[in-house]
């Protein structure tokens, strides 16, 4: 393992930011550390940045512990949300700032941090944008070249905290794909924060999803889509339609895993309320007679088929369901 | 197409009358007084060495006062800024006093409290009053707001992260403040430089009852035109006056300069 974080916790003002906390990451993966605002992901990456002392547990980077490692010595690359770039230092110097200052016995020729410099202009392909400063750059140039300053260090791990959260969405989806290549050439163990799940589900190995100060589920993003261990998890990671109660508590169900017929007694009664043909799927809000609302997705073809517009009678089943104890109102 | 400026005429106008009559009229009626003076007294002034000694003295004096607060003033704004402690509120709101204060009380002050008598003069191996370091020190005092409060607004907006992006980068705390902290709170210290500096060539109030007032050793060139008007010389006064307003403006616009170069780096570099 590359970073095992044992049993962490951390409160503040009375408020427990994490608590007991424990998790595995692999060496060479991206894992993304997914959830709400205010879940305490950004203090789990600060903890292992160094930036912030936990209360409790530990964290070993590659078996060595680390908290008594100052921030300075813990080889890590960090990214902010807001690139804390430094404004008085052009491109190059802003990537060649974390090899300027190694004590001098460490640190590399001139002409060495030069080539690397230029090595890392290739890599985010800004080449000739070494001379220009960080105000003469968009959002997502400005990114870029923070992660080259990150990675011109080496370090053992790269943590990015929600890097792209600034950015339009274009854009933010254009650098997802980017950071998933440069993450596969690289092999730099990675951890993302992200409150979005598209990114995380999109661009990383693993996912763990954060609530309330603690993990609720770890695993590949298929299974945290497939099989989401709780409820937070399923209403967090891609829709969820609430169904009814049962013994065991509530029944779920996703959108495109309902079924829509014409015929009486093929389900519930509904009403389509709203009907929103994009792209391959369409969306539709339904009514139900019996009060609520639930969301079905179908192909086009499948509209086309039933022939339904805003307003049609329907009845609605769902194909699938996933029953959770309640502990969570999505 | 010309852009329309509303209110523009209205603010403009009354913005420049009130420069002229509190700032223009004073500074051009000095200018036509000295135009009267002729160049002869000039030459005597500058000739005279007791006068040539005050002006250097003072703006020696000033220029140290101003380098000090410098460094104590950007501490003590640094740790108001960044220290949250019992009575911060308070010690901000203590900067300004010097502002506050007639500046004959703070010289009293100072010399009664710095004196050979006083709570902290017994306790100095040297005298820090009637000379030299006594002008330094009621210079500080009256002329630290200025670097404090030109540099709190700056530090305060100064974003954390970039200070932990360098730690992140391996850099020293040290390491982070010479490259990363300081060259941008560099235009903010120029401006508490300048303004510090200025007001610390001008005082006349609190220097007078601290520096004994020794020609060759601790008189101030205010000191001396006033000595100048006491003694109906009103064009030496002026001259005087006039000499050092110009080296005053030299002075501070060597520091917009430097103000420009490297306010200007962050920008065009």
């Amino acid at each position: 393992m590359s970073i095992e974080i044992r049993n962490l916790s951390k409160r503040l003002g009375g408020k427990t930011i994490l608590d007991r906390v424990s998790l595995d990451i692999p060496e060479g993966g991206l894992l993304a550390l997914l959830g709400p605002s205010g879940s305490g992901k950004t203090t789990l990456l600060r903890i292992i940045a160094g930036l912030e002392t936990p209360d409790e547990g530990e964290v070993r980077v590659h078996g060595e512990a680390s908290h008594a490692r100052r921030p300075q010595d813990r080889q890590v690359g960090f990214v902010f949300q807001h690139y804390a770039l430094f404004p008085h230092m052009s491109v190059r110097q802003n990537i060649a700032f974390g090899l300027d200052v190694k004590p001098r016995a460490q640190r590399p020729s001139r002409e060495a941090i030069r080539a690397r410099v230029d090595e890392l202009l290739q890599l985010i392909q800004m080449g000739s944008y070494g001379h220009r400063l960080p105000a003469e750059l968009s959002g997502g140039q400005r990114q870029r070249v923070a992660l080259a300053r990150a990675l011109a260090v080496e370090p053992r791990v790269l943590l990015l905290d929600e890097p792209f959260g600034a950015l339009d969405a274009q854009v933010r989806a254009e650098l997802r794909h980017w950071l998933r290549r440069l993450h596969d050439v690289s092999k730099v163990t990675t951890v993302l924060v992200t409150h979005d799940q598209e990114e995380a589900m999109e661009v990383a190995d693993t996912v763990a999803v954060m609530n309330r100060a603690r993990i609720e589920q770890v695993g590949p993003p298929r299974d945290i889509y497939d099989h989401p261990a709780t409820a937070f998890v399923a209403g967090f990671v891609g829709q969820m339609n609430r169904l009814h109660q049962v013994a065991e508590g509530t029944a779920f169900a996703r959108p495109h895993e309902m079924e829509l017929s014409l015929d009486p007694g093929e389900g519930q009664a509904a009403q389509v309320a709203r009907l929103a043909p994009t792209g391959a799927l369409a969306r539709l809000r339904l009514r139900l007679a019996s009060g609520g609302e639930v969301e079905v997705h179908l192909t086009r073809d499948r509209l086309a088929d039933l022939q339904i517009a805003e307003g049609s009678q329907v009845y609605v089943r769902p194909a699938r369901v996933q029953v959770f104890p309640e502990d969570y109102s999505i | 197409m010309k852009p329309r400026r509303p209110g523009f005429a209205l603010s403009a106008g009354i913005t420049l009358l009130g420069a002229s009559l509190m700032i223009l009229l004073p500074l051009a009626a000095l200018a036509f007084k000295a135009g009267h003076a002729k160049v002869g007294t000039f030459a005597a002034l500058l000739g005279d060495p007791r006068v040539r000694t005050a002006c250097l003295f003072s703006l020696g004096a000033a220029l140290i006062a101003a380098l000090f607060n410098l460094l104590w003033g950007s501490l003590l704004a640094w740790v108001l800024v960044r220290y949250p402690f019992p009575g911060r509120r308070l010690a901000d709101a203590l900067v300004d006093l010097p502002f506050a204060l007639p500046t004959a009380v703070a010289g009293l002050t100072l010399a009664s409290l710095y004196g050979p008598t006083g709570w902290i003069g017994r306790l100095l191996p040297f005298s820090a009053v009637y000379n030299q370091a006594g002008v330094v020190l009621a210079l500080s005092f009256v002329s630290l707001p200025f670097v404090v409060r030109s540099l709190q607004p700056v530090l305060e907006e100064l974003p954390r992260d970039m200070e932990e992006a360098a730690a992140c980068l391996g850099a020293s705390r040290w390491a982070t403040l010479r490259r990363v902290v300081l060259p941008q709170l560099l235009p903010a210290l120029l401006s508490g430089f300048a303004l510090s500096f200025a007001r610390a060539v001008g005082e006349y109030g609190s220097v007078v009852f601290i520096s004994g007032n020794l020609p060759f050793r601790t008189e101030i060139a205010p000191l001396l035109i006033v000595v100048k008007l006491e003694q109906y010389d009103y064009d030496g006064a002026v001259a005087l006056a006039v000499i050092m307003l110009t080296v005053s403006l030299l002075v501070l616009l060597g520091v917009h300069l430097l103000h420009r170069r490297f306010g200007g780096a962050s920008r065009h570099a």
